[in-house]
């Protein structure tokens, strides 16, 4: 990971033949391509220049963005989010894994709602870097625990 | 008498593909819809969609709706709502019941986009209040802005039951549990993704054997399966529910099919029985074409592609001509094979050349 | 108004007039133009009508005015489908029992 660029990268994981493409029509640096449409897309890293546009266009939400060292034995990861109540900024959450098992405590750094996400928000958790690879959630809040 | 060149019947994806094709060819088109609302089921449908971003992948349902719904009215089709199309009378008509009258269209051609029906599956206690089709609570809940219950076991991890799981947890319920017979998800894996994120337990290789409670649901009994879907006993769950829903495939409506005798043929992997039709939509009767759920269940973009490719050739076929009409149809043809390609499609691909061999044998 | 969604990160729910209508005598508060199912089920009232020979609760099944389970008695007329009727400032709606009375159109 020491070569990646620090300000992070997507990571694709669409794992079956989907006739589906909108990852590779939002990216405007062709870091994200489909040879046909139900190919699994191909990603370069060195093109990825963050945006995040994917993440909030995958209608699978798979795909995530890493940021994998944030220099202080921390990592962040982001990822589509769909739910109400939103976390907010600075609040204390449970980052999960692939299968909503608990894996750490974790902090959310950002809420990002931009328009042209068309109401998905997507939601940054900084965690400790051990974790960067399980986490790809938060412990969905309920009306209660906002 | 209500006079057209093309009627189409259902304005779900198919019929709304149909009748804008047919009008920007020129064609008069009439379009009724049993419902108070044209869209059919794609104003339900809250998630971003798959498919090429050169059409409508990434939008969500109802905002494809909405475009679709624009186009049609801007090219000049006729909708009639809560107007349901009752069946072809002895002198070629189609019979509609609108606003309580019983009137008769006659059409050139006509086009069924009648969709699909939900499966309902049998085990004791199935009748119970709370006990319902994951279709009723999607339209509910995404809809209505009500919510069918609170604590849900979904049953069937085909894509129905993995998105009706996910926008129930968006409108604010608790999916306890989902409960796949088969012995792997049969839907795609990244829509369980979703759910597995959010804490959902998948229960592969289970089904529900019983709902009980007195005057509506208060527990659901789930068991594992064997290899030939019997329970085994002994492995019997008590899930606290107040609603059990039921995600277990759909059928076409060929009710209308039936009465306008196009011939039909038998494939489970799309639903089951559905008529025929040749690599234009045409079903066994010329003037009849079939299009979207109704000549096999898939998802709404392979609806609106065969809703459009049977729109134009209608038209075409009444000597209407649009510009690039041909090549138009032969796209629409390659967007339909590359929307079948991929592995997960091979299935359904294998049922429509097979339907479209038998269909094509009625027209040579 | 328990199973009414007050939030919903997607969908903007077209604002609808609250009515009142009566249902088995008790006065009920609804929206005006919502499924008389879904004022029913807000209202926490999960049986909508008793078969004709064993008497079993049932209740919405396919939710699109396909399978007819779900039919109420509205100002005096059985098999009315919850479902797909929109619900009226003053409906008297009733519990269906059986299969509803021939005349009392």
């Amino acid at each position: 990971m020491s070569n990646q660029p620090s300000r992070g990268f997507a990571l694709l994981e669409c794992c079956q033949e989907i006739p589906c493409n909108p990852c590779t029509t939002v990216c405007k640096t062709g870091a994200i391509v489909k040879s046909t449409l139900n190919s699994r897309p191909e990603f370069d890293p060195e093109k990825c220049v963050g945006c995040k546009l994917c993440v909030a266009a995958c209608p699978g939400q798979a795909i995530f963005f890493q940021v994998p060292d944030l220099g202080d034995g921390k990592a962040s990861i982001t990822f589509p989010y769909e739910y109400r109540p939103l976390p907010v900024p600075g609040q204390e959450v449970v980052a999960v894994d692939r299968l909503g098992n608990e894996v750490c405590p974790a902090v959310v750094q950002s809420v990002d709602q931009r328009p042209v996400f068309n109401r998905t928000a997507l939601v940054t958790l900084v965690i400790p870097a051990e974790y960067r690879d399980q986490v790809r959630f938060l412990r969905r809040l309920r009306r209660e625990e906002r | 008498m209500r006079t057209t060149d093309l009627l189409v019947i259902g304005s779900g994806p198919a019929g709304l593909g149909a009748a804008i094709e047919g009008a920007r060819c020129g064609a008069k088109v009439l379009l009724v819809d049993e419902n108070t609302k044209a869209g059919g089921q794609l104003y339900k449908q809250i998630h971003k969609f798959f498919g090429s971003g050169a059409h409508y992948a990434g939008t969500r349902g109802f905002q494809i709706a909405d475009i679709l719904l624009q186009e049609a009215n801007d090219l000049g089709v006729e909708t009639l709502l809560d107007t349901r199309a009752l069946g072809r009378m002895d002198n070629g008509c189609v019979s509609i019941l609108h606003q309580g009258k019983v009137e008769a269209v006659e059409a050139k051609k006509v086009i069924l986009a009648t969709g699909a029906k939900e499966n309902a599956l049998a085990f004791p206690g199935w009748t119970l209040p709370g006990v319902m089709t994951a279709g009723a609570a999607q339209t509910f809940s995404n809809v209505h802005g009500t919510l069918v219950g609170k604590n849900i076991l979904m049953v069937g991890s085909g894509n129905v039951g993995l998105i009706v799981s996910y926008q129930l947890m968006q409108a604010g319920a608790e999916v306890r549990a989902l409960v796949e017979a088969a012995p792997q998800i049969t839907g795609y894996l990244v829509h369980a993704g979703k759910i597995q994120r959010a804490g959902v337990p998948v229960y592969t290789s289970h089904t529900v054997v019983e709902a009980r409670g007195t005057d509506r649901v208060e527990e659901a009994v789930i068991a594992q399966v064997d290899e030939k879907f019997r329970p085994i006993p002994g492995t019997e769950q008590t899930i606290p529910v107040d609603t059990i829903l039921l995600a277990v495939g759909l059928n076409p409506r060929t009710e209308l099919a039936s009465m306008f005798r196009c011939r039909t043929t038998y494939e489970g992997a799309l639903g089951g029985i559905l008529p025929v039709h040749d690599a234009w939509m045409r079903s066994s009767d010329p003037n009849v074409y079939v299009c979207g759920d109704l000549a096999g269940v898939e998802e709404a973009n392979t609806a609106l592609e065969e809703g459009r490719l049977a729109g134009i050739h209608a038209a075409v076929s009444l000597g209407y001509t649009a510009p690039h009409a041909q090549a138009r149809m032969e796209e629409l043809q390659e967007s339909l094979r590359s929307l079948r390609s991929g592995a997960h499609a091979a299935r359904r691909l294998a049922c429509k050349e097979r339907i479209m061999e038998k269909g094509g044998a009625c027209h040579v | 108004m328990s199973q009414h969604i007050e939030e919903h990160p997607i969908v903007d729910y077209p604002s609808r007039t609250p009515v009142t209508f009566s249902f088995d005598g008790r006065t009920l508060t609804g929206l005006a133009g919502q499924p008389i199912a879904a004022a029913l089920l807000d209202n926490g009232i999960s049986v909508f009508r008793h078969t004709h020979k064993t008497g079993q609760p049932r209740s919405l099944f396919c939710g699109i005015g396909q399978c007819n389970d779900c039919v109420v008695v509205v100002n005096g007329k059985p098999n009315v489908r919850s479902c797909t009727t929109p619900l009226e400032e003053g409906m008297v709606i009733e519990t269906q029992h059986g299969l509803g009375k021939v005349g009392v159109l």
